[in-house]
């Protein structure tokens, strides 16, 4: 199986972002990045703490425009970059338009529960 | 039988905080039935402390502390907050308590809820204009949630097998 290395978005509170590291743990057969404003070293804690066996790394920034400015780096990386459920309001619009010239990218559905939107999302190898 | 209590969430979100004194009842309730009670505060809701005096409380514990002290118990209850989330996650027997929020799109799968019975034409109030001051300016998305029920469910909760819902 082809080991991808995937950037995780979830621009929400520390709550929802369980949702995306439960994601994670159901995918453990890749390499992760996560971009989210949450502090990188409590994010650290979390994975450790979930038993997340594979290699997670955390965006040091946590300022939104600095998120962004990294969104953007891994865009000309041509990273494959999975923008998990909550994805609502603002974010999602923002989202939306940067998935419509970058290709290599997965958004979350909107409605329903984050936990089972985030299971259907389905890395293609 | 152990039970845990969460009072807090994010400082910026009080409503969607069960009120503090229907906590406060809940763990009185538990006391007066001979069950034990551990009330979990953030390192953001200190002051949530001064209601709970008589209990024994746990202020900003590691995410390691968190853990032990959640499988020590039999439920842990919460508000639609990041303990919810991380307990359940963990794997662990969790109860959130839902207002102006919506289970339907935040419940973690293996977690059980409960809500007001009582009618209200806001509730949840969240993704409309008016979130989190539903009500002329107030949120009441929690109102008819009484202590007795929550304490009910709970008991219901420990009595049976997992079945989230």
């Amino acid at each position: 199986m082809n080991k991808k290395n995937i950037v995780i978005v979830n621009f929400w509170g520390l709550g929802d972002l369980i949702a995306s590291l439960s994601f994670i743990k159901k995918n453990e057969n890749h390499i992760y990045y996560i971009i989210t404003p949450q502090n990188k070293k409590k994010v650290e804690q979390l994975v450790k703490i979930l038993d997340i066996k594979t290699i997670v790394n955390v965006s040091r920034f946590e300022k939104r425009i600095f998120l962004v400015i990294d969104i953007l780096i891994k865009i000309l990386q041509n990273r494959l970059i999975i923008f998990t459920a909550p994805l609502a309001g603002k974010s999602r619009k923002f989202v939306k338009f940067l998935s419509f010239f970058y290709k290599n990218s997965i958004l979350a559905e909107e409605k329903g529960n984050i936990y089972f939107l985030n299971e259907k999302i389905k890395i293609n190898y | 039988m152990n039970f845990i209590l969460c009072p807090g969430s994010a400082e910026d979100q009080k409503f969607k905080r069960w009120p503090i004194f229907k906590f406060l009842e809940l763990a009185n309730l538990y006391i007066t039935n001979n069950h034990n009670v551990k009330i979990v505060i953030g390192p953001q809701e200190e002051y949530l402390s001064n209601f709970f005096l008589k209990f024994e409380i746990n202020i900003s514990s590691t995410f390691l502390e968190l853990k032990k002290l959640a499988q020590e118990s039999n439920l842990i209850i919460c508000n639609d907050s990041f303990l919810l989330h991380f307990f359940s996650i963990l794997d662990l027997k969790v109860l959130g308590l839902y207002g102006p929020t919506d289970p339907n799109r935040t419940l973690p799968t293996n977690a059980y809820k409960i809500s007001s019975n009582k009618k209200s034409i806001y509730r949840p109030c969240w993704g409309k204009p008016y979130y989190g001051v539903c009500d002329n300016g107030r949120c009441s998305c929690f109102d008819g949630l009484n202590a007795l029920d929550v304490y009910k469910k709970s008991l219901n909760l420990v009595s049976r097998k997992n079945l989230a819902g």
